[in-house]
């Protein structure tokens, strides 16, 4: 059997153990069941609702992805287990339904019931543990080449600026004739007034008014927060 | 009074301010040997060409190093490629102390402040330029400066959005690379820069038309621009292509880089410098790209 045709499939049962439950809860209504209730009409409401429970687990089972070979021999163990609850239930009901076969059967029951919700339950970690591994191995060789990046980042900022260096000998080159005269040189008329405003904004005495700027700067304000944020909880 | 340098990998500027006045000290960031004799120097000097000499060899500096490829149809050699010290020449670090020296000369007072620009890592291409950075820095201090060093975006924030309360974005568009710096009120929020720029421009043109690069750059520089309509197969037709590649290439690495560190719908005033955006059209070109 494909992939494909299993997952459907699994699907199916999934569903006709929702319907199964739904008729016998429909059912167990519809005839106003009670302790005093005909015994037929308590078996085939139990038996529905049981059998259903069952179906619907199993089927829960077999659509997840299983991470160990023996996931489906749980399951088969489970709804094994549980239809034998089930079906001593229809037989002993209500002849033979008292203490202590009845614990025993409610016992096997809920035995094989739990079994199939520990498996689901287990599937379900195992799946979520597996997804992060490969997530977290794919992020972790990006996260350390940041990790690099910023630590050469600090380091060209805190590197010792006083290091002490031979001069490059240019002695051996002999300059020609012209090597000393000046150079082609361009005048700008400048006043350089953005120095004034540079060094107003480096003391922090600026006042931006322009509403366009001051959304602009609140987006970068949050943007750079977010970045200390992130560097505080690395 | 302080200065400022910048050492790209096409040109190497010098800029201080005199009065009311900045003045600009320009040169090319290339050599080129020759072989050493008297006939060549007495020529060399006759023509006020800018050279040094070592052992049997000519070094031709900065502009006329172009000028004199483009006689001779040999390449220039270049002390820098991808904005920072070319590990591919090994005379690049006495070339560039010969050229920021005789640029730069001496300090005017004891001391004196001096701005280096420096590129960010390239987001495209696995270099550090904490080496360049330091060399850079190291060279400048040896010649009596105070140096400090500032990243080419942010020097282009603080030039061009000083009205914007240095909020913005700034593009430095030159040879080697594209740098960009995102800043809030003056503080850099996120600097990187792109391995592409004017060079790469030239390359793939002499590649495409079989000119050399010295030939290309000079056609580029000469009056090239991206609003006049070219003849297939001409030099600048493939100038006009690899432009608007360039620029298609600079604004989707922007555009991916800036989705990273900014909120979706924040919108930034841009700045563009650098010598690769001086072509007329350049900006609507990058307006189109960036639309």
């Amino acid at each position: 059997m494909s992939v494909r045709a299993k997952y459907h499939f699994a699907s199916m049962t999934f569903i006709a153990g929702i319907i199964l439950s739904i008729i016998g809860i429909g059912y167990g209504i519809f005839v106003h069941l009670s302790r005093t209730s005909d015994p037929c009409e308590i078996r085939l409401t139990y038996g529905l609702v049981g059998v259903g429970l069952l179906v619907t687990l199993s089927g829960l089972n077999a659509m997840m992805k299983s991470r160990v070979s023996y996931s489906k021999y749980i399951t088969l163990i489970g709804a094994v287990v549980s239809v034998v609850g089930v079906i001593s239930f229809l037989i002993s009901y209500p002849e033979n339904w008292m203490y202590p076969f009845a614990t025993y059967v409610i016992a096997t029951y809920s035995c094989g019931i739990c079994i199939l919700i520990g498996n689901a339950f287990a599937k379900v970690v195992l799946n979520l543990i597996e997804e992060k591994t490969v997530i977290k191995e794919e992020i972790a060789e990006e996260e350390i080449e940041k990790v690099i990046d910023e630590t050469m980042k600090r380091v060209v900022d805190f590197s010792d600026t006083s290091i002490k260096f031979k001069d490059v000998s240019t002695e051996d080159f002999k300059p020609g004739k012209a090597f000393f005269e000046k150079d082609k040189i361009v005048k700008v008329k400048d006043d350089v007034s953005e120095v004034y405003e540079l060094r107003k904004i480096k003391e922090s005495k600026v006042e931006i008014k322009d509403e366009e700027i001051d959304d602009i700067a609140n987006m970068l304000r949050e943007t750079i927060k977010k970045e200390k944020d992130k560097k505080f909880w690395r | 009074m302080a200065r400022g340098l910048d050492v790209g990998t096409m040109n190497i500027v010098c800029a201080e301010k005199e009065g009311e006045n900045i003045i600009f000290t320009q040169q090319r960031n290339a050599f080129l040997e020759l072989d050493a004799s008297e006939l060549t120097k007495n020529m060399l000097d006759a023509a006020k060409v800018l050279y040094v000499q070592k052992d049997d060899k000519f070094y031709i500096l900065g502009d006329d190093a172009f000028k004199f490829a483009n006689v001779f149809k040999r390449p220039a050699r270049r002390p820098m490629k991808h904005g920072i010290i070319s590990p591919e020449e090994k005379e690049s670090i006495p070339m560039i102390k010969l050229l920021v020296e005789r640029l730069l000369g001496q300090p005017s007072s004891y001391n004196e402040i001096l701005y280096i620009s420096s590129p960010a890592d390239p987001i495209d291409l696995n270099v550090n330029v904490l080496y360049h950075r330091k060399t850079m820095e190291a060279l400048t201090r040896r010649l009596g400066y105070d140096t400090y060093v500032i990243d080419e975006g942010l020097a282009v924030v603080y030039s061009e959005l000083g009205k914007y309360g240095f909020t913005g974005v700034g593009i430095s568009i030159g040879a080697g690379l594209t740098n960009v710096t995102v800043a809030y009120l003056a503080t850099p929020v996120v600097s990187f820069s792109i391995a592409k720029g004017g060079d790469w421009i030239d390359e793939q043109v002499a590649i495409a038309t079989g000119l050399t690069k010295e030939r290309v750059t000079a056609i580029k520089e000469k009056d090239f621009s991206l609003e006049k309509e070219f003849e297939i197969g001409s030099v600048e037709g493939a100038l006009s292509i690899y432009y608007d590649a360039l620029v298609t290439y600079i604004v989707q690495n922007l555009k991916r880089k800036l989705a990273e560190v900014t909120p979706p719908e924040a919108e930034f005033p841009i700045a563009i410098a650098g010598g690769s955006a001086k072509p007329k059209g350049f900006l609507e070109l990058f307006e189109r790209r960036l639309s």
